[in-house]
């Protein structure tokens, strides 16, 4: 049952025209997005305008994805704002590839945040 | 070594070291005490002894001069008395022939002539007279100054019986009248032959012209008169009414002189005392000979070899005291001095150096010996402490010994009952309890053993219980994957009219990949490669759900090539009670097995690979955008068609194939797929090419741990017909 990690996460958060960007650098995998979820669900919370930075982010798993979807999904239900940004190589190909931006807003950087 | 003898050693040479110091401390403190004490006692009793030899000293020097002062004053008093008593006797001759008519005229006995007794006055006519014959001439003179005669006696009469002595009147006309007291056994005066010769002639005599020039007495030098002995005079000049008529005189044997002055007053010692006149003569001493001895050689004594004598006796006959030392004869001496003022003469007396130095020395050996006993009993005193303290150190050793055998025994008692109890529990007995209370450290290790032998208890039994738990999950989840395995279909038809294969390598137990081939009809078949988001037996569930949904709504529509319905529909029918987000990506497509028409719609998954069976190149399909199933409700999607030419193949697979992953982290990536499926062979199978692409995945892993499900499927249209 044991399952090697192929990547680790890492957060980091700033704020950015008013935007509170979440930053995630490494991969998001099956073993890490349960520890991505928590992380975000409390940043979430705690803000009404929440960009995820995914400039850092190496590989996006349908565990990933399903994460953001859920991101996604409590932002409009709770009225509140968040964009994936700045995705690159295989995680933008993810991203476009899954129609994601169909539950959370997707943009290439940060200079098309209002 | 064990703990026990550590702490026992540890305590011993702790207090050791620290009772060592105090000792070395206390030691070093009693030693320079002790080397302080006696350094000062030493220097004290020194100094003490020297100031006390010096005090000594001082005072027996002091009282030496303070001796030679009085005895001085004495003999200046007898010296005085001597002159006075001379000038008496010449004044009262003077007073005889100056009132001769107040005398009757008198004849004393001519000496020479008759046997004269000691003491008897005489008179004594000298050779010059007697041949002048002018005797008859002054001869009344004579009667009438021999009336002084019995003053003469008189006089006299004060010396003790041995004094040898004359009193005498000497006349300026030739005639001596004269008293002489003779030595103890001699009767008679004796009448010497010189007297009797023209040169005796006391007129001739330089004191005689000096008292006869100058009118007042003197005192005469050491002379050897007629009499045979050393004698000195004291002379004084008297008067008739023609002016100078004689002289009268005390003449005293030297030795007589000195044992009268003794007697009357200057006391016997036995010290050398002698008198210096101005000339620097001893004329009083009493000694007999050597160089303090009084004699008619009239030695100067400024004159002396022994320098410092010499110097002191110039002192004496400048009429200055003092107390010096001098050496005579290569001994020392201790010589105080001091003036006669009536007579001019000084004073001598000499003491040997060791009699004054001796007291002031005893004194010193005496302090000395002192400061050597005190310096023994304070050593004594010392070396006593120093045996108590070294009897008290093995008494404390001893002790400390024995009270640290006990104390280490005491303390390491718990650590035992704990070493004990943690072998038992290490044993196996986790139901051992420490029943340590020494409220300390101990105490507390103990109690957390005990905490943690509960904890143990209950983690052993928790580990069991999630054990037995896990198990049961995993047979679950073996046999979930087994029923999960067991959906997939695994019977591969090859009717001629198309190749398929495809295979599903879970990475985890229960992946959430799944494959799905079925025939809508005879003519057309449906292929489905899904990939549900996240693993476990949660993916599996929705899995089998989407899988089940996809095949009936793909049953249920009449119209095979409308894909895109089936997925919307499926879609909605994911999207009811998904609490858990859950997705699921889906590629399907329609075959038609009789056209080669392939109809298929994406639903947000991996673009399928067209290989071309001519050039056998591979090209990814286009694919209408369109979102993952499950999300989001009445969401449209897209149909897309193509022709497939027989021998072209269709390569479906998960994200598992193109982001397996090596150990350097690299995906394997779409690129890569491509160029694989284009270089393999041209007439390749489905089952072939899915070999191919399993061989070129497992390359590229090269060894990397599988991360991801891996599934494909192959169909390669044939259309034999």
């Amino acid at each position: 049952m044991e399952e090697k990690i192929s990547g680790e996460i890492v957060f980091e958060s700033r704020k950015e025209k008013g935007w509170t960007v979440w930053a995630l650098s490494g991969s998001m995998n099956v073993n890490t997005s349960t520890k991505t979820e928590e992380a975000g669900k409390k940043i979430l919370a705690s803000t009404e305008k929440l960009a995820i930075d995914l400039a850092g982010l190496k590989y996006l798993s349908s565990a990933g994805l399903r994460v953001f979807m859920r991101f996604g999904k409590q932002a409009k239900k709770e009225g509140k704002n968040c964009v994936l940004v700045s995705a690159k190589g295989i995680v933008a190909d993810v991203l476009k590839e899954s129609k994601i931006d169909m539950v959370i807003p997707v943009k290439k950087s940060m200079e098309e945040l209002d | 070594m064990s703990i026990a003898r550590q702490i026992f050693f540890l305590m011993l040479l702790t207090v050791l070291v620290c009772f060592t110091a105090f000792e070395a401390v206390s030691f070093f403190g009693l030693y320079g005490a002790q080397s302080y004490a006696l350094e000062s006692g030493e220097k004290m009793g020194t100094s003490t002894a020297d100031f006390a030899e010096k005090a000594a000293d001082e005072q027996a020097r002091k009282r030496f001069l303070l001796l030679a002062e009085e005895k001085a004053r004495h003999i200046d008093a007898e010296m005085e008395r001597l002159k006075e008593d001379t000038n008496l006797l010449a004044k009262e001759m003077t007073n005889i022939l100056t009132h001769r008519e107040f005398y009757l005229p008198r004849r004393l006995p001519v000496g020479g002539e008759v046997p004269i007794t000691s003491g008897e006055p005489y008179i004594f006519f000298l050779s010059s007279l007697r041949e002048s014959g002018r005797i008859s001439e002054i001869f009344p003179e004579i009667e009438i100054a021999s009336n002084a005669a019995d003053i003469l006696s008189l006089w006299v009469e004060g010396y003790d019986n041995g004094h040898q002595m004359t009193c005498f009147y000497a006349s300026e006309n030739g005639y001596i009248i004269s008293v002489d007291l003779m030595p103890k056994g001699t009767e008679y005066v004796e009448f010497y032959e010189e007297w009797f010769s023209p040169d005796f002639d006391p007129r001739e005599r330089v004191w005689y012209k000096e008292i006869k020039a100058t009118g007042k007495s003197v005192f005469t030098k050491i002379f050897v008169g007629v009499e045979g002995y050393p004698a000195i005079s004291c002379v004084a000049p008297y008067y008739d009414e023609n002016g100078f008529a004689g002289m009268a005189g005390i003449s005293n044997n030297i030795v007589s002189l000195y044992r009268q002055i003794e007697k009357s007053g200057l006391g016997q010692d036995k010290r050398t005392n002698f008198i210096l006149n101005r000339d620097g003569e001893v004329i009083l001493s009493s000694e007999n000979e050597g160089i303090f001895a009084a004699s008619d050689k009239n030695f100067d004594l400024r004159n002396s070899t022994e320098k410092k004598l010499a110097e002191e006796a110039t002192h004496m006959t400048q009429e200055l005291s003092d107390v010096v030392l001098v050496s005579v004869d290569g001994k020392e001496y201790y010589l105080a001095y001091a003036p006669i003022p009536s007579v001019g003469w000084s004073f001598g007396t000499l003491i040997d150096k060791e009699t004054v130095v001796q007291p002031a020395r005893e004194v010193r050996e005496h302090l000395l010996s002192q400061t050597e006993n005190f310096s023994a009993s304070l050593q004594e005193f010392f070396r006593g402490i120093l045996l108590r303290t070294a009897v008290l150190l093995l008494v404390i050793v001893a002790a400390l010994f024995f009270v640290s055998r006990k104390v280490s025994s005491r303390f390491v008692q718990p650590i035992l009952a704990l070493s004990n109890g943690v072998k038992e529990i290490a044993g196996g007995n986790l139901d051992k309890k420490l029943y340590i209370h020494t409220g300390d450290e101990i105490g507390h290790l103990a109690n957390c053993f005990n905490v943690m032998t509960d904890d143990l208890k209950k983690y052993m039994e928790n580990l069991s219980r999630v054990t037995a738990e896990r198990e049961r999950v995993e047979a679950e989840l073996s046999i979930a994957a087994g029923i999960q395995s067991g959906m997939l279909p695994k019977e591969f038809p090859n009717n001629g009219a198309f190749d398929i294969y495809a295979t599903m390598q879970p990475a985890r137990n229960v992946g959430g990949d799944f494959y799905d081939f079925y025939s809508l009809d005879e003519n057309h078949l449906a292929v489905t490669i899904a990939d549900v988001s996240g693993k476990g037996v949660g993916a599996a569930i929705f899995m089998s759900r989407s899988m089940t949904i996809l095949k009936n709504f793909a049953a249920m529509i009449q119209n095979h090539d409308d894909v895109a319905e089936v997925l919307a529909r499926a879609n909605n029918q994911l999207c009811q009670g998904n609490e858990e987000d859950m997705f699921v990506t889906v590629f399907m497509g329609v075959l038609d097995t009789r056209t080669g028409e392939f109809v298929y719609s994406n639903g947000g998954h991996n673009p399928p690979i067209l290989r071309h069976g001519e050039t056998g190149i591979a090209e990814y399909l286009p694919l209408a955008d369109s979102c993952v199933l499950g999300m989001i409700e009445d969401i449209p999607f897209l149909n897309r068609r193509l022709t497939l030419k027989p021998g072209d193949m269709i390569f479906l697979y998960t994200d598992g194939v193109t982001e397996a992953m090596n150990k350097e982290q690299e995906l394997f990536g779409e690129k890569n797929l491509r160029e694989v499926l284009s270089n393999a062979p041209q007439q390749v199978t489905a089952e072939e090419i899915l070999t191919v692409v399993t061989a070129a995945v497992k390359t590229h892993a090269d060894g990397a741990e599988q991360s991801d499900d891996i599934t494909m499927l192959g169909l390669k249209y044939c259309n034999w017909r």
